[in-house]
């Protein structure tokens, strides 16, 4: 247990600042948010992420964005265990023809307002998997889609822009 | 202990009726086997060699000479190689013996063989359905080379015959396919009395994408790429597999350099994934803080990766022939630097983790899979050797430059959570000293060799040991060095199985915790 | 008269806005302690306020339960503000502060809850519920017993009458029985409140949870409702052990500079157990479900403990 608590005091806060100089783009995406979306949603996010068919490497970078490093927390996003509590669906991958109806439960059962990022180049346009008999298309062809991070995969920085990019624009 | 040597004697002087007994080299034994004698000529490796069939390959080769061939690829024990049978199905007559009753790792190729191809197993107890789902048109068999792309998906309702358990308080608990955190998809029906868990189903493939499919006719670059996306945390060991086969089929050899760039890369993998999973199993005891540490480790050593490979998960930096990137002095001393103190940090995290009385509490004789269990099911990789199985293919099959540098394999005996996730420390440690010894033997010289055209209907194998465990990928070339046919199996295959056994007697809230400490890959089952 | 209503909806507003950020300051705290930023203690706040704003998603199979246990939850969370000395020992409803009247608003949340997450017909529900009750059945006799060790000494079971006494008298508190008694009812409150060791208030994981898992069906207003019941059921547990055990502050009379003095020692002594909160959520683990009841008749048993040396140490 001491050591623990040493080992707390010795650690860093290694939570990276989020500063105009150091990434304007957020910084300008963050503003808008205060003033269209903060309406909507204020500044709490809750997300639901949902593989419909990716390869875990989108999944990876999107755990990412838990580490101390990003900390999604701070910006008032976390991720959900019910589609019923979430305002967001992070879909990754091509969408496999075995989870086009699980994905599609997933999108009702999430009450309104509520946005979905397409996260990956397969989520863009199935990637690599494109014409593979399993997959029936990208995210855009079962929902609505309000943005998307291209990548493979995305980095955590590009997930975390395009998701406030994605309230941003939310009308 | 036989070699292949040894045994290609004993197998021409055995009246088994085999054809074309062929050594292909010196750990690899190719025969063609009489449909009607495969099941003894099984039996005959099973107790003359303790040979295990690891690989079932089934090829549509009807436009060829009008038959389906089969491939199996039986790994003898200990480090005496492999034995590849090859058997002919007729194509008027698509049936084959199965070999389900002998090896449950069969049987389930078999299954997938069934619906993928249409082939039927004769004797094969379960012919469930297992990579397509319910609703697929029943005759409906993608990886035929005539099967044409159908439309006509049908949900009747029916449910997955699964296994039921009935009897007084006995209620079922189900979960997924979309689970809660961020995680691949995939399906659990528990079976419970009270909290305690009697029997577990699961249904995956929800990612089945038909990758296999996709590698067909496919160019080494495009197979390259799709290799890199199988599994995401595993882009390295399955890319390097994929590579191997390839260079197997050309019979090049690549260069020194590169065979060491490979130990670094796979180990650079091994490392990332082993200390996030030690997090995630510290997590789910509720030790949060552990497993915030963890990811930063994580964090820092993938933007290692970015600085080395540029890749933040090292997609493409290997190549079938070499490797694609080389590294410079500045950044092997930045690779050492990182890496020395990432390790360093693993191991007072590693210390404060089971040194807490209540993680040790939760750890303890969880989920135990018992060593008789897990040969049976022909479990591999980590929890193999955490239920006492001593066997490493970067040991057993040499690969890369694994033949030149010492390399300690990692086992422990409990077979619980604490077993696998000690397993998982100890390759880490491990792995950061490998790229340490490997960085420091780099040899100089060429990245990449060139490779020749592939022989059309030859076939190879690449046995990679990545950090879950043996991947396979079996090649077959094809007209103007495309390829023709690739079957990939991931550890996921063989190892999804035996977690609904360590699970048994175990409570409901102590399944993330077990499947953890598994930490199987969906997609690189599910294809 | 209108002091005296004044008196009670201040309670009750401090209840309602203080409840969202002690649970942001035990997340902020505990990001800290994982080597992270976190978000801001008003986080909470911002949750509840958008959720407040959504749509309300039910799935067909449930019944008027479902709908009507979030708004029964907050009621009650609401009524014990109004009985329990938050802030005064002189609050008008103050006489109906008794232990088992406020034990028997909580069960009835607790009882409404489980057959809420039985209604909606899912499994995790169901799982949740079975477990919430089992320990709620473990818990509360503590909480009980626990009290009576310290209302026997002080001589009443009234709430008031006990800070009253102690306040007065705070030696009587200079005792073993004191010291035992507190620890029971804190891990009954951690265990009541879903906290580590006994249930992980940041899992996701939806086989391990105990409280989770009972409102995963619930959406918009009424998850609100849910999660702000919780936060205030927090809120009121750790005042009570703050005043119970720590009377100092509590004001005696209904005047405002010591209402003001209560409102800051309140706000000390609860940022101190949130603080203390965080810590031990930091260092421990879950405990295995089974283990749970163990822990529980451990805390049963110091209370007990409390009881007899109330008794027999005077």
């Amino acid at each position: 247990m001491a050591s623990l608590f040493e080992y707390i005091l010795e650690t860093p806060v290694v939570t990276e600042a989020l500063k105009a100089g150091d990434d304007a783009q957020i910084e300008v995406l963050a503003r808008q948010i205060d003033d269209r979306a903060r309406k909507r949603f204020g500044r709490s996010l809750h997300i639901r992420e949902v593989d419909a068919g990716s390869c875990n490497g989108c999944e990876l970078e999107i755990g990412a964005l838990n580490n101390p490093y990003y900390d999604l927390e701070r910006f008032g996003m976390h991720f959900v265990a019910s589609p019923r509590h979430a305002d967001c669906l992070l879909v990754t991958g091509p969408v496999a023809r075995n989870m086009a109806d699980p994905l599609k439960r997933t999108y009702d059962a999430t009450p309104a307002p509520k946005i979905v990022v397409a996260i990956g180049d397969c989520a863009h346009d199935c990637g690599v998997f494109a014409g593979g008999y399993g997959v029936v298309g990208p995210v855009s062809a079962i929902l609505p889609v309000d943005a998307v991070v291209r990548g493979c995969p995305p980095v955590p920085r590009e997930i975390l822009l395009g998701i406030l990019a994605a309230l941003a624009k939310h009308p | 202990m036989a070699d292949v040597h040894g045994l290609k004697q004993r197998l021409d002087s055995a009246n088994l009726n085999l054809n074309n007994i062929e050594v292909r080299s010196p750990r690899e034994l190719r025969v063609s086997v009489p449909r009607q004698r495969l099941v003894g000529f099984a039996d005959y490796l099973r107790t003359e060699v303790h040979a295990r069939p690891e690989l079932i390959v089934a090829e549509d080769t009807r436009l060829e000479d009008r038959r389906f061939t089969m491939r199996y690829i039986f790994d003898m024990e200990g480090a005496a190689g492999v034995v590849i049978a090859s058997v002919s199905v007729p194509a008027e007559d698509p049936t084959f013996p199965s070999l389900a009753t002998r090896w449950y790792l069969a049987s389930r190729f078999e299954r997938e063989i069934h619906d993928l191809f249409g082939l039927v197993p004769t004797g094969h107890p379960d012919l469930r359905r297992l990579p397509l789902h319910q609703f697929w048109p029943p005759d409906y068999h993608p990886l035929l080379k005539d099967a044409m792309v159908r439309q006509d998906f049908y949900d009747d309702g029916e449910p997955y015959p699964f296994r039921r358990v009935e009897g007084e308080g006995v209620y079922e608990i189900t979960v997924g396919p979309v689970h809660a955190g961020i995680i691949e998809p995939g399906h659990f029906r528990f079976s419970v009395e009270g909290e305690t868990i009697i029997n577990l189903e699961s249904r995956m493939y929800f990612v089945h994408k038909g990758i296999e499919k996709l590698f067909e006719s496919a160019t080494l670059v495009q197979g390259l790429q799709l290799a890199e996306r199988i599994s995401g945390d595993s882009s390295v060991a399955h890319a390097l597999a994929f590579s191997q086969a390839v260079e197997s089929l050309a019979g090049v050899t690549i260069p020194p350099r590169a065979a060491y760039l490979r130990v670094v890369l796979l180990e650079l993998e091994r490392l990332y994934n082993h200390i996030a999973d030690v997090g995630a199993i510290c997590t789910d005891t509720g030790f949060a803080v552990a497993n915030a540490h963890a990811l930063r480790l994580r964090e820092d050593l993938l933007r290692l990766n970015a600085r080395l490979a540029g890749h933040r998960l090292l997609r493409g930096c290997l190549l079938p022939g070499g490797v694609a990137r080389d590294f410079g002095a500045e950044q092997i001393a930045d690779a050492r630097g990182l890496i020395a103190r990432v390790a360093a940090d693993f191991d007072q995290i590693v210390e404060i983790a089971t040194t807490n009385g209540l993680v040790l509490d939760r750890l303890h004789g969880t989920g135990r899979l018992n060593q008789q269990t897990a040969r049976e099911m022909q479990v591999v990789g980590v929890p193999a050797r955490a239920s006492g199985i001593d066997a490493d293919a970067r040991r057993d099959h040499p690969f890369a430059a694994y033949a030149a540098l010492p390399l300690r394999v990692v086992v422990h005996t409990e077979g619980d959570v604490w077993a696998r996730l000690m397993v998982r420390v100890e390759e880490a440690r491990e792995a950061a000293r490998l790229i340490g010894l490997a960085l420091e033997a780099l040899p100089s010289g060429t990245l990449a060799v060139p490779l020749d055209a592939l022989p059309e209907g030859e076939a190879a194998f690449g046995l990679v040991e990545g950090w879950r465990g043996p991947i396979w990928h079996w090649v077959v070339g094809g007209k103007k060095n495309t390829l023709r046919r690739v079957k990939i199996k991931d550890p996921s295959f063989a190892n999804w199985p035996a977690l609904n056994y360590a699970i048994l007697k175990n409570i409901v809230p102590d399944f993330p915790l077990v499947n953890k400490s598994f930490n199987l890959s969906y997609a690189g089952n599910d294809l | 008269m209108l002091a005296e209503i004044a008196i009670e909806i201040l309670q009750m507003l401090l209840v309602m806005f203080g409840s969202p950020l002690l649970v942001g300051v035990i997340r902020k705290a505990k990001a800290r302690l994982q080597g992270r930023r976190g978000a801001g203690v008003f986080q909470p706040c911002a949750d509840l306020r958008k959720l407040l704003a959504k749509e309300v998603v039910v799935s067909e199979n449930t019944s008027w339960i479902f709908r009507f246990t979030p708004y029964l939850l907050a009621t009650t969370m609401l009524l014990s503000a109004l009985i329990i000395p938050v802030l005064t020992v002189r609050a008008p409803l103050g006489f109906m502060g008794n232990i088992i009247a406020l034990m028997y608003l909580f069960l009835l949340g607790t009882f409404f809850l489980a057959l809420a997450g039985l209604d909606a017909g899912s499994a995790f529900g169901g799982m949740g519920s079975s477990r919430e009750v089992a320990i709620a059945a473990l818990a509360e006799p503590t909480v009980l017993i626990a009290i009576f060790g310290i209302a026997l000494r002080a001589g009443t079971t009234s709430l008031d009458g006990i800070i009253t006494r102690f306040a007065a008298e705070p030696l009587l508190m200079l005792n073993a029985g004191h010291l035992l008694a507190f620890f029971a009812l804190f891990i009954v409150a951690l265990a009541e409140n879903g906290r580590l060791p006994v249930d992980n208030p940041a899992t996701h994981l939806e086989l391990t949870m105990i409280h989770e898992a009972m409102i995963l069906e619930y959406s918009g207003r009424l998850l609100a409702l849910v999660e702000w019941a919780a936060g205030m059921k927090l809120f009121l547990f750790l005042t009570l052990l703050s005043n119970l055990f720590f009377p100092w502050g509590v004001a005696l009379t209904n005047t405002p500079l010591p209402l003001f003095v209560a409102f800051l020692a309140l706000a000390v002594k609860l940022l101190l157990f949130a603080g203390a909160i965080a810590l031990a959520e930091t260092s421990v683990a879950k405990l295995r479900l089974f283990r749970v009841p163990e822990l529980l008749a451990g805390s049963f048993t110091v209370a007990l403990l409390a009881v007899v040396t109330a008794f027999f140490i005077k």
